[in-house]
């Protein structure tokens, strides 16, 4: 019944996705861009089903689960307060800049900015090497979850395949205005899902005071911020949805948008999405301490899968599957389909002689994303779990280049040597907290609380001010296309 | 004052009041939930309201607030 449902859920994905394709104009700039034409509605679904992964369903009930409530203020409403920020900030402009000069990618527009090819290629390197353990978490997430929700009668790389085989046909025919419509879909199963198991599950625990009663009583110390989560960590985890700012995956979103008016309903959903989504898994880890205790470890992420056992009839079960599916794949399609974009406009296209027509950029976007996923499918089936500890660090990577996306689009006198000294800053103190934490469970900065990521974002801040005001200031006229 | 530092001044603003330090160890129960978490969860409400009053959007423009 479990596996039926969510054989059902794809296929419909996949229809949504292909049946996209029918208003597509066939040219380039409808395969990567949508044609510049989402609306409103359909770009804070696509957006907030890109940003929101499996981790917001399962892994923060685990965390709630360990850490109980503080975890709603540690990564919810941080998110909710930091994202629509940026999506008003800087995405706004980057999508007027972007319709203004043309540019598909992120590399494109900070090349033109900063008039630097090495610049270009440089975080090209950094943003694909960021993106691409954040692509294996998704494949190899889908296939752990399926395995768990069906007892373990579906192999891991079964679900690994499904998941991969779906997103790959969607994505290569509908490109994104089909990456956005099966977005749509799967943002809105997800959200709708996630309150129905909790619904479901807490009336049978006899209510939701009941349940909170037992916690009480069981672990009261889950029902405060306590020790758990410390002052200074609330303060600086803050910096990790600032990576919002520099995925790629968003960027290439937000370049979708048909106008700027477009931006408004993003802007106001977003962190009532952020709370529909958080507080019923947040509320069920909680309860789950109560009901299933004694998890330890990486076992506590399984704790809605496992109080969905107890107290679901398989229909929801599969249901719940299904959700958890929808918001992996509305990730692992967008991040899909831009590092397929960036390896096509930005290495392709820009180190070719001859001119490329749509056509042909479309077909060689294609080959990018069969192989991209393709080989992402091969090395989950041999990578550890411990990948999953990367995701933290792919986030805090992005987050620490927001200051120059920042610097490019409101200080002008922001450079070329600014820009690359402060990346290079970021990879070496990036690389260098990433050996010293790996093995470090909860790390913080020499144990105070303040997370890695403030340190990096602060130097990496640091230096593109100083170096830029040590250089010589850009030409006026390529900041006159800026400013 | 312009729209862009409106957004900014109630961000900001919604930001301190996110480091609840003077409940952190309060268990009362509001609207159902423990106080700690119906209070972020109303943080997560006011941004919307917040963002649905000030940031407004200049269709020529866009970005470039007046």
């Amino acid at each position: 019944m479990t596996l039926a449902i969510i054989l059902a859920y794809l296929g419909l994905v996949l229809a949504v996705g292909l049946l996209s394709r029918r208003l597509s104009t066939g040219t380039g700039e409808d395969w990567f861009l949508a044609a510049r034409n989402i609306g409103p509605f359909v770009l804070l679904m696509t957006l907030f089903g890109t940003h929101m992964t499996a981790f917001s369903l399962l892994g923060a009930s685990g965390e709630a689960y360990r850490n109980g409530i503080g975890i709603f203020a540690l990564m919810a409403t941080s998110s909710a307060i930091v994202v629509p920020a940026i999506f008003y900030f800087v995405g706004l402009r980057l999508w007027r800049l972007g319709k203004k000069n043309g540019y598909v990618t992120q590399v494109q527009f900070f090349r033109d900015r900063f008039q630097s090819d090495r610049l270009g290629l440089l975080l090209f390197v950094v943003l694909v090497a960021l993106l691409i353990p954040y692509l294996l978490i998704g494949v190899l997430g889908g296939g752990l979850t399926l395995n768990e929700i069906t007892g373990g009668s579906v192999p891991q790389w079964a679900g690994s395949l499904m998941v991969c085989a779906v997103v790959m046909t969607y994505v290569s025919f509908g490109g994104l205005r089909g990456t956005a419509w099966a977005n749509t879909l799967q943002t809105m199963v997800f959200i709708v899902l996630g309150g129905v198991a909790f619904f479901w599950i807490v009336s049978r625990l006899g209510g939701l005071e009941a349940a909170l009663d037992r916690v009480a009583v069981d672990n009261p110390d889950l029902l405060i911020r306590g020790d758990r989560v410390q002052p200074l960590k609330l303060l600086t985890y803050a910096a990790i949805p600032m990576s919002v700012g520099m995925f790629p995956h968003i960027f290439m979103h937000w370049l979708t948008a048909r106008r700027a008016q477009s931006f408004r309903l993003s802007f106001v959903g977003y962190p009532i999405c952020v709370a529909l989504v958080w507080l019923p898994s947040v509320l069920l880890g909680v309860i789950g301490t109560s009901d299933i205790p004694g998890l330890k470890g990486p076992a506590a992420n399984s704790i809605m899968v496992l109080l969905i056992d107890k107290h679901a009839p398989e229909l929801l079960a599969g249901l719940l599957a299904a959700g958890v599916f929808a918001a992996i794949m509305s990730s692992l399609d967008s991040q899909t389909l831009s590092l397929g974009t960036m390896f096509t406009q930005d290495i392709v296209r820009h180190y070719r002689k001859a001119e490329m027509d749509g056509a042909t950029q479309v077909r060689v976007g294609r080959s990018f994303v069969l192989a991209l996923i393709t080989v992402t499918f091969l090395i989950s089936l041999v990578a550890p779990r411990s990948i999953f500890k990367l995701g933290i660090w792919s986030f805090t990577g992005y987050a620490s280049l927001l200051p120059l996306v920042v610097a490019a689009i409101y200080w002008k006198r922001a450079t070329r040597g600014g820009a690359i000294a402060s990346i290079l800053t970021v990879a070496a103190l990036w690389i260098f907290f990433f050996v010293r934490a790996w093995s470090v469970p909860g790390y913080t900065v020499g144990g105070t609380g303040v997370m890695p990521v403030a340190v990096i974002l602060g130097a990496g801040a640091l230096v593109l001010v100083l170096v830029s005001l040590a250089g010589r200031p850009p030409e006026r006229a390529v900041l006159d296309r800026f400013f | 004052m312009t729209s862009r530092r409106l957004v900014l001044l109630a961000l900001a603003g919604l930001f301190a009041l996110h480091h609840d330090l003077w409940w952190w160890d309060a268990d009362d129960r509001v609207l159902g939930l423990p106080i700690g978490l119906t209070w972020q969860v109303l943080l997560c409400l006011a941004v919307a309201v917040a963002m649905a009053l000030f940031a407004r959007v200049d269709e020529t423009d866009p970005g470039e607030q007046p």
